[in-house]
């Protein structure tokens, strides 16, 4: 028979790397790269920095819609918590856009893409650095 | 830097950019090895295409 009140303890050492790993995704959702950056993965984080950056600058120079928080309907929530996965980038699309979107183009729809593949991309990224701070095999 | 530069690709172009650009990022994080990461980058790039 077991003893059910003896409930496993969490070893000390096991919350101090989940906490880091917490705080690995973090800074990587809010900076591209950053996250593998603290893990000194530089290839890693330079590939996350450079391909979501290339993203967010074609997707706004191509004038996608960086949707914001007032949202209309279901999609463009999605299309918004999309572009949030891009952290800080996300607010240098929107710096980009000096012209505002132009969705009436096949331009603007391509960047529309561009930028939820980006945020959605660096997300991915923020998982994976995570997973990586646990010590899962990256 | 603005926006006002512009960019008009062609539909063929920006599948290709961002078919390149993705499978560049999920090579070098899926793969760890330089030989490995270029073949995962190829395969996939192939694999969007």
């Amino acid at each position: 028979m077991t003893d059910e009140a003896a409930a496993p303890e969490v070893p000390q050492a096991d919350s101090k790397r989940e906490t880091f790993a917490l705080v690995i995704a973090v800074a990587g959702w809010i900076v591209p790269g950053l996250g593998h950056a603290l893990l000194k993965m530089w290839g890693r984080a330079l590939a996350c920095f450079l391909t979501v950056g290339l993203l967010v600058f074609f997707g706004a120079a191509m004038r996608g819609n960086v949707f914001t928080s007032n949202a209309n309907d279901a999609f463009d929530t999605l299309g918004y918590l999309a572009d949030l996965g891009a952290g800080t980038f996300y607010f240098v699309a929107r710096a980009l856009e000096t012209n505002g979107p132009d969705v009436s183009r096949a331009d603007g729809d391509y960047g529309t893409r561009f930028l939820a593949a980006a945020g959605v991309l660096n997300l991915l990224a923020a998982l994976h650095a995570y997973e990586a701070a646990r010590g899962r095999k990256a | 830097m603005s926006a006002a530069i512009g960019f008009s690709l062609s539909h063929l172009q920006a599948m290709l950019l961002f078919a390149l650009v993705i499978s560049i990022a999920f090579g070098f994080l899926s793969r760890r090895q330089p030989v490995e990461r270029v073949k995962y980058i190829v395969w996939s790039l192939f694999l969007f295409l």
